[in-house]
C-alpha cells in the first residue's frame, strides 16, 4: 500500500512538472516572444497641394524649452494657443481649410507648459479635474495630416519600448501609447500605420478606428466593419482596441461591452473634424487620481464635444509624454509597448530644412 | 508509448482548461482562438484518441480474459459434476 501511495505521488509530481513546463513553453511562443510583421504599404499620401504649410522647420527642444520635470510643472490655466498671435499667412489650406488659422504661428513656439505651435501644428495639453481624477487633454489642431503619426517599435529596437522612449526615437512632440496591436495581434488585429498594414486579421469582437487620409476620423463596430470599405477610402491609421466612445451623435453610451470598464488608467483619442483631434489621458490607481469607468470616459469625450471618440490600451500602458518626458504620472514606470501615437512635423518640412 | 500518452492527455487537457480559464477573464489574448492553442487541441485530440483505442483493446482483452475465466470455472464445476454423476 506504501508503495502505491508513493508511486501514485510520484506520477502526479511528473505530470504536474511537465504541465509546467509545457504551459511554460506555449506561453513563451505565443505571447512572450516577439515576431517580427513585414508590413505591406496599402495607401498612399494625398499629394501636397502648393499652398500647404510644411515648410515648418523641426524644433530644438534644448533651446527652447527651460529645464524642469513637466510632471511637477505647474499646469496652464489657459493654454489655447489661438490668443494673442496674429494668424499666419501660410495656414490658409490644409485639412483644415483655412479655419482656425489664429491657433499657428509662422514660428515654432514651445511652451513647458504644454503648449506648441507652428504652420502645421498646434497643440495646448489642458489637465482637468473629472471623477476625482487628473485628466490631460491634448488639443491638437493640424494641417498635413503626415503631422499626426504612429510609431512601431520595430521602427527603433528589437524589443518593445516605454512610450517616453519610443516619442523620443521618433523625434515626437507629444506623444500618448496606443492599442499596444502587437501583443494581441494573435486574437486577431486590423493594424494600419502610417498607411502600411501591419496585420489584417479583424476579430469581429473589437470596434476599429479609422483615420483616413483625408483628415476624417471613424469608428466602426465589430459587425460593421467593411475592409474593402475601409481600404477604399485610403486609411492611414486603424487602431484595434476598443470600445467606441460615443454614439453618432456625439453622446457617451449607457453600457460598454468590455473587460475593462471599470475604474482604470485611460488613454484614448477623440476626434471633432478633419484636422481637429484630441488625445486623452486619464491618470489612474494613485492616491489622488483613481481613474475613470469607460461610462466616465465617454461623458468626458461627451463634454469636450468631438464628433466621435475610441479608446486605447489603458491601465499601466497609459502614458503620456511631452517634449521627450513622461506629461503623465505613469505606474511603476508604465508599460513597454508596440506602438505610439505622436505628433511630429511633417517629413516634406524636415527635407526642405535639411536642404 | 502506451505509458507515456495518457499522461500527456492530462497535461493536455490541464491546458487547455488553464486556457479557458483565462479566456473567461481576458479573451483578447487568444487562449482559445490563435493557431498556437489549436495545435494543443489538436494533440489533446489525437492523444485522446490514442488513450482511448487503448482504453477500449484493454477493455475487450479484460472481458475476453473475465469470459475464459468465467468458462473455465464453469468446465471445472462441469467437470466435477461429471465426475460425482459417475461415481454414481
Amino acid at each position: 500500500m506504501k508503495r502505491k501511495t508513493k508511486r501514485i505521488i510520484k506520477t502526479v509530481l511528473l505530470d504536474v512538472l511537465l504541465f509546467a513546463v509545457l504551459i511554460n513553453a506555449f506561453a513563451y511562443f505565443h505571447h512572450v516572444r516577439i515576431r517580427s510583421v513585414e508590413p505591406v504599404k496599402i495607401a498612399e499620401a494625398a499629394p501636397a497641394s502648393p499652398d500647404e504649410p510644411v515648410l515648418t522647420p523641426v524644433p530644438q527642444a534644448e533651446e527652447n524649452v527651460p529645464a524642469g520635470d513637466p510632471e511637477v510643472t505647474a499646469q496652464p490655466e489657459n493654454t489655447d494657443p489661438a490668443e494673442a498671435t496674429p494668424a499666419p499667412a501660410a495656414a490658409a489650406a490644409g485639412l483644415l481649410k483655412g479655419k482656425y488659422s489664429e491657433k499657428f504661428s509662422d514660428g515654432i513656439e514651445l511652451g513647458e507648459d504644454g503648449t506648441y505651435r507652428s504652420r502645421n501644428i498646434a497643440l495646448a495639453i489642458n489637465t482637468i479635474e473629472r471623477f476625482d481624477s487628473k485628466v490631460h487633454v491634448a488639443d491638437i489642431y493640424i494641417n498635413d495630416i503626415q503631422c499626426l503619426r504612429t510609431a512601431v517599435y520595430s521602427d527603433f529596437s528589437k524589443h518593445y519600448m516605454s512610450t517616453v522612449e519610443m516619442a523620443n526615437a521618433a523625434g515626437a512632440i507629444m506623444a500618448t501609447s496606443g492599442d499596444h496591436f502587437y501583443a494581441h495581434r494573435q486574437a486577431g488585429v486590423f493594424a494600419v500605420r502610417n498607411g502600411l498594414e501591419y496585420v489584417a486579421k479583424p476579430n469581429e469582437k473589437q470596434d476599429i478606428c479609422v483615420l483616413y487620409y483625408d483628415g476624417t476620423m471613424e469608428v466602426y463596430s465589430a459587425d460593421e466593419i467593411d475592409v474593402e470599405a475601409i481600404y477604399s477610402r485610403k486609411p492611414y491609421q486603424i487602431w484595434d482596441f476598443g470600445p467606441n466612445m460615443l454614439d453618432e451623435n456625439g453622446h457617451a453610451l449607457e453600457k460598454y461591452k468590455s473587460s475593462v470598464a471599470n475604474v482604470n488608467p485611460r488613454c484614448a483619442i477623440g476626434y471633432y473634424e478633419p484636422g481637429h483631434y484630441c488625445l486623452v489621458n486619464v491618470e489612474g490607481r494613485t492616491k489622488d487620481s483613481g481613474g475613470v469607468t469607460l461610462v466616465e470616459l465617454g461623458q468626458i469625450f461627451e463634454e469636450l464635444g468631438c464628433a466621435s471618440a475610441y479608446n486605447l490600451d489603458g491601465g499601466k500602458s497609459a502614458v503620456m509624454a511631452f517634449n521627450g518626458k513622461a506629461w503623465s504620472k505613469t505606474l511603476s514606470g508604465g508599460r513597454d509597448m508596440s506602438d505610439i501615437i505622436y505628433l511630429k512635423e511633417p517629413d516634406r518640412a524636415e527635407a526642405e530644412q535639411a536642404g | 508509448m502506451k505509458k507515456i500518452i495518457p499522461h500527456l492527455t492530462i497535461v493536455l487537457s490541464a491546458m487547455t482548461l488553464t486556457f479557458f480559464v483565462i479566456d473567461k477573464f481576458n479573451e483578447y489574448m487568444a487562449f482559445m482562438t490563435s493557431e498556437m492553442s489549436k495545435t494543443v487541441f489538436a494533440a489533446l485530440a489525437v492523444c485522446a484518441a490514442i488513450t482511448s483505442v487503448y482504453l477500449i483493446a484493454d477493455n475487450y482483452r479484460e472481458e475476453d480474459r473475465r469470459e475464459r475465466r468465467k468458462r473455465k470455472k464453469q468446465k471445472q464445476a462441469d467437470g466435477t459434476d461429471g465426475t460425482t454423476d459417475a461415481r454414481q
